[in-house]
């Protein structure tokens, strides 16, 4: 199960047609730290209710970051035990006091940074995120590379079966940040397993402390324990101390490993009588487990010129120069984000919306307060009118959905204000090279550019420039998409503060 | 089916053998005559199908010069695929022109059609290098003054172009010299071409002193020009050789009604006819439009013919007046130069029975609304980058294969939508599309089909946001 909900995720990035989104979608849409950023209360309250019932299971089998290190953990343990050619596990009980100040330091700095709105510290932290990213930047490549292939070959058969999809922008900064989160993964699961899921990652310390005195969990029967360490060496949480039939369940994550290979049925899983002694260690936990809810709640509750080429003979084409992205005083958000802010502080980084995005407008930030947020740029598309792709998937109630049905997101993405066009007179053509044009105000689906004569002529082959209605223009980028000028377009949107009906 | 295969592949195998061993010949100066034999011979003795191609027709030019009824077009020369390597951009397939030419020859064209504007002005030498392979007397090759450009307007420009073709094709004369696309632009065009610059007297010169053994001209467009060189002739101040004009049975009666600037080709043959001026043909099949059909046309044509292939009519068409001297076909590939083969050795003209027939095809392919776009590529290339042929011919494929999607309620429509769009990405790359066009008009005096540019191409951008939106009525 655990690898079917790894695979449909990994699909959700991968998808290249978006008809997996309206299937899968859900599966995002229940990651634990999006919903709560989501305000979604309903799951939210769930994985506290499941976790409080049966212990972690939400880091096994619905967290795609977990599961995937469950598979690096499987090829370790098999790598260990071919090379040591005993039966014996690769991991030992390891659970130092420090460790669980660290997690608890971790989490309050996540608290912290959702308070103040540091969304930056969200992207670092949230585990969902940190696969999203490197299935976005890693394994999509891949993906897409492998569909130019299908398509070269459908395309040469006549099928339509596979065809090319546009790349979404390639990110140095998002693929550094993937390969060293991936690097790092790699390495803690070696050493230590599921090291990062019970030191660093805040969902799994709420889940932890939620799920340490869970109604259901493992226990050792010390009676029956041999003490031969085989379910300490298998438990890939390191939270088992064979020597003292101890298993500290904030960091069992309920794989189960333990109960496959215990020989003498000395360790099951079931309810348990609330252990008689109560440490002072756990009223911390209770305290800071009420302190985090209370947080949340809170934070809930606020929630070049072109030059023409000289004609002498006949066909050929024309040297493209690639367009450039432009440095937005303001950024451009997606439809849906309501203000830079409410993106700012929902949004976890973790690129669906990115790998939705079907005509690569979206891409991520580099900007240190928004690291990794989606932003938007129109070198090689504007953001069409019929596409909703990004408020669809976004499970962190970053992009908010724009309506109901097809026709009610059109609708209102056909009238939401996102940004405005600006236009830059010395590189417009007809100011810079006398030739008549006009591309933009054909294309803008509001109507809201018009060309207005130039100089005194107002005759029919006067030279005009465009003139922008402020309060008609909706900040698609048609016009700065299909504007002639290169690599700067003569007319460029800037994105606004507040989003907003017009 | 696996006896026809088999007999299929043997009879290519066998003409490719005998072109290599006709081109070996050819190289070692033995002469033609006795490998076009073989080659007959093997293609003659493969009997499918398909007709056997036996012996071109031949017509006279005004000094009684015997010229093949067929011409090869050098200006849909064959490309390497992947494009060019070169510094200079030049992607003709070389060998391939070779091997054709060779072929060609081989079958009796002697009839080779150049310019220094074709094939981004690479046509010229790579019509040299082939033929310069063969006999001089064992060809005739045209080229054209083709100073379009303003910069080429001048006395020295315009000399110099025509001392270029000579270097190109490694010739000391021109059999065929034509003044290039008259018509277009109208008189003052003219005027400033070939009169104000005294070009066209400097012409008569080099024709007088042997560099050009027939003087002519192709045209396009504007009636006028047409009608003020005949008259000039009547008066004797120059005297045409031959005439190159645009004929096919659908622009025989009908070229006026698809834009009122353009002339029916029925005139100009008259006209020509009348004075006993030998007639060049081009587009004789509208730049393969007439062998794309609508797939209704083509199953009515194979209906009445079933040995025929569709461009074999267009073809048929043009031999059946004897005042054409040549059919001009600009032939890619060596199926293509084979099949019209098959049709003029020798041709067989159309009856009167088969010439309303034609007409009735001509209306009903009237009936779609194809953009009559040739592929010619004098529009090309756009200052903004724009693949234009590209675009209109992606469209008129949709039309004809009967796959635009028109209808919101249609059961098909979903999946005639993802098609067009598709293809219409894989024929042209996004940032060469439609939209991308701003009607600065570069592109309309250069079209010989008088095709309102950038017209169509708003229309066809406008269909595609449209589909891409989903919202076509």
């Amino acid at each position: 199960m655990a690898i079917v909900f790894w695979l449909c995720i990994t699909v959700l990035f991968l998808d290249l047609t978006g008809a997996t989104r309206l299937w899968f979608g859900w599966m995002a849409k229940i990651q634990f730290l999006p919903a709560v950023l989501a305000a979604n209360v309903g799951v939210t309250v769930l994985w506290v209710v499941v976790t409080m019932l049966i212990g972690r299971i939400y880091c096994s089998v619905i967290c795609p970051l977990g599961v995937m290190q469950d598979g690096m953990i499987h090829v370790a343990d098999w790598v260990h035990r071919l090379r040591t050619k005993k039966k014996i596990g690769l991991y030992h009980f390891w659970a130092p006091r420090w460790t669980h100040w660290m997690r608890l330091a971790i989490l309050a700095v996540l608290c912290v940074g959702i308070v103040v709105g540091g969304g930056f510290v969200v992207q670092w932290l949230a585990p969902y995120s940190s696969y999203g990213r490197i299935a976005t930047s890693i394994f999509r490549p891949v993906a897409l590379w492998v569909n130019d292939i299908l398509a070269d070959a459908a395309a040469e058969r006549d099928s339509f079966a596979f065809w090319h999809v546009t790349w979404t922008q390639f990110d140095l900064a998002l693929l550094v940040t993937s390969a060293v989160t991936l690097a790092i993964l790699i390495v803690s699961t070696i050493v230590g397993g599921r090291f990062y899921c019970n030191n660093i990652c805040p969902v799994g310390t709420v889940l932890g402390l939620l799920g340490r005195r869970a109604v259901m969990r493992i226990h050792i029967d010390a009676d029956k324990c041999v003490k031969c360490g085989l379910c300490e060496h298998k438990c890939k949480s390191m939270a088992i101390d064979s020597k003292r039939c101890f298993v500290d369940n904030s960091r069992c994550i309920d794989c189960f490993n333990c109960l496959e290979v215990c020989h003498k049925d000395a360790i099951s899983f079931g309810k348990i009588k609330a252990s008689a002694t109560t440490t002072k260690d756990e009223k911390v936990t209770v305290d800071a487990t009420r302190r985090t809810m209370l947080t949340t709640a809170v934070t809930l509750a606020a929630a070049s010129q072109l030059k023409a080429v000289d004609k002498v003979t006949d066909g050929g084409l024309a040297v493209i120069e690639d367009k450039k992205r432009y440095e937005r005083q303001t950024p451009i958000c997606p439809p849906g984000a309501l203000s830079l802010k409410n993106l700012q502080q929902h949004c976890t980084g973790c690129q669906l919306c990115v790998s939705a995005c079907p005509n690569g407008v979206l891409h991520p930030s580099t900007g240190l307060l928004h690291y990794l947020q989606p932003t938007m740029s129109y070198e090689v598309n504007h953001c069409r009118p019929e596409c909703h792709a990004c408020s669809d998937v976004c499970p962190a109630g970053a992009i908010l959905p724009l309506g109901k049905t097809h026709e009610e997101k059109m609708q209102r993405k056909s009238s939401l204000k996102i940004g405005r066009a600006v236009w830059v007179r010395e590189n417009c053509l007809p100011v810079a090279m006398e030739e008549r044009c006009g591309n933009c105000a054909t294309h803008c689906p509001t109507g809201a550019i018009t060309m207005v004569p130039l100089g005194e002529d107002s005759g029919p082959n006067a030279l005009r420039v465009p003139s922008v209605d402020d309060e008609r223009c909706i900040g698609c980028g048609a016009c700065e998409h299909l504007c002639p000028v290169r690599p700067f377009s003569a007319i460029h949107v800037e994105g606004i503060e507040v989003q907003r009906e017009i | 089916m696996k006896q026809i295969d088999r007999r299929e592949f043997l009879k290519r195998f066998g003409a490719a053998a005998a072109v290599v061993g006709a081109s070996a010949a050819l190289e070692s100066c033995t002469g033609g005559a006795g490998t076009k034999v073989a080659a007959d011979a093997v293609l003659g003795s493969a009997t499918s199908g398909e007709k056997p191609i036996g012996e071109m027709t031949y017509r006279l030019n005004q000094k009684g010069e015997k010229v093949s009824l067929l011409g090869y077009g050098m200006m849909r020369l064959p490309t390497v695929p992947g494009g060019s390597t070169r510094p200079d951009g030049n992607d003709i397939d070389q060998e391939r022109v070779n091997e054709l030419v060779d072929y060609a020859i081989a079958h009796g064209v002697n009839y080779f059609d150049t310019s220094p504007a074709y094939c981004k002005g690479h046509s010229e030498e790579a019509t040299g290098i082939a033929l310069h392979r063969h006999p001089r007397e064992s060809y005739y090759v045209a080229t054209k003054l083709s100073n379009f450009a303003p910069q080429t307007w001048s006395r020295e420009a315009s000399q110099q172009m025509f001392r270029n073709s000579l270097k190109f094709l490694q010739v000391d004369y021109v059999d065929y010299l034509l003044l290039h696309a008259i018509g277009q632009g109208g008189m003052d065009n003219f005027n400033s071409r070939y009169m104000n610059n005294g070009i066209l007297d400097w012409l008569v010169e080099q024709k007088e002193k042997g560099l050009i053994r027939n003087l002519g001209f192709s045209f396009h467009g504007d009636v006028e020009v047409f009608d003020t060189m005949l008259k000039w002739m009547d008066e004797g101040k120059y005297h045409w050789d031959f005439v190159q004009i645009q004929m096919n049975y659908v622009d025989w009666k009908h070229a006026k009604e698809q834009n009122r600037r353009n002339v029916n080709a029925e005139y100009l043959y008259g006209e020509l006819a009348k004075r006993n001026i030998p007639v060049v043909i081009m587009e004789p099949l509208l730049g393969g439009r007439l062998t794309k059909m609508p797939v209704h046309i083509v199953n009515n044509l194979h209906q009445r013919d079933s040995r025929g292939s569709v461009a074999s009519w267009a073809f048929r068409f043009c031999g059946t007046y004897p005042g054409v001297m040549t059919a001009l076909s600009g032939m890619t590939y060596m199926e293509h130069l084979q099949d019209n083969l098959r049709t003029f050795c020798p041709l067989e003209p159309l009856t009167d029975d088969d010439l309303a027939y034609l007409e009735e095809i001509a209306q009903l392919y009237l009936k779609y609304p194809i953009v009559p776009c040739n592929d010619c590529k004098y529009c090309m290339p756009c200052p903004y980058g724009l693949d234009i042929p590209s675009i209109l011919l992606h469209y008129n494929k949709m039309v004809n294969e009967g796959t635009v999607p028109n209808n919101l309620q249609d059961p098909e429509y979903q999946r005639l939508r993802k098609q067009y769009l598709i293809s219409y990405d894989r024929a042209v790359p996004s940032v060469r599309q439609a939209d991308h066009c701003i009607s600065c008009g570069m592109c309309r005096p250069h079209c010989p089909q008088n095709i309102r540019i950038p017209y169509e191409l708003h229309r066809i951008a406008e269909r595609v946001e449209e589909l891409r939106r989903n919202v076509l009525q």
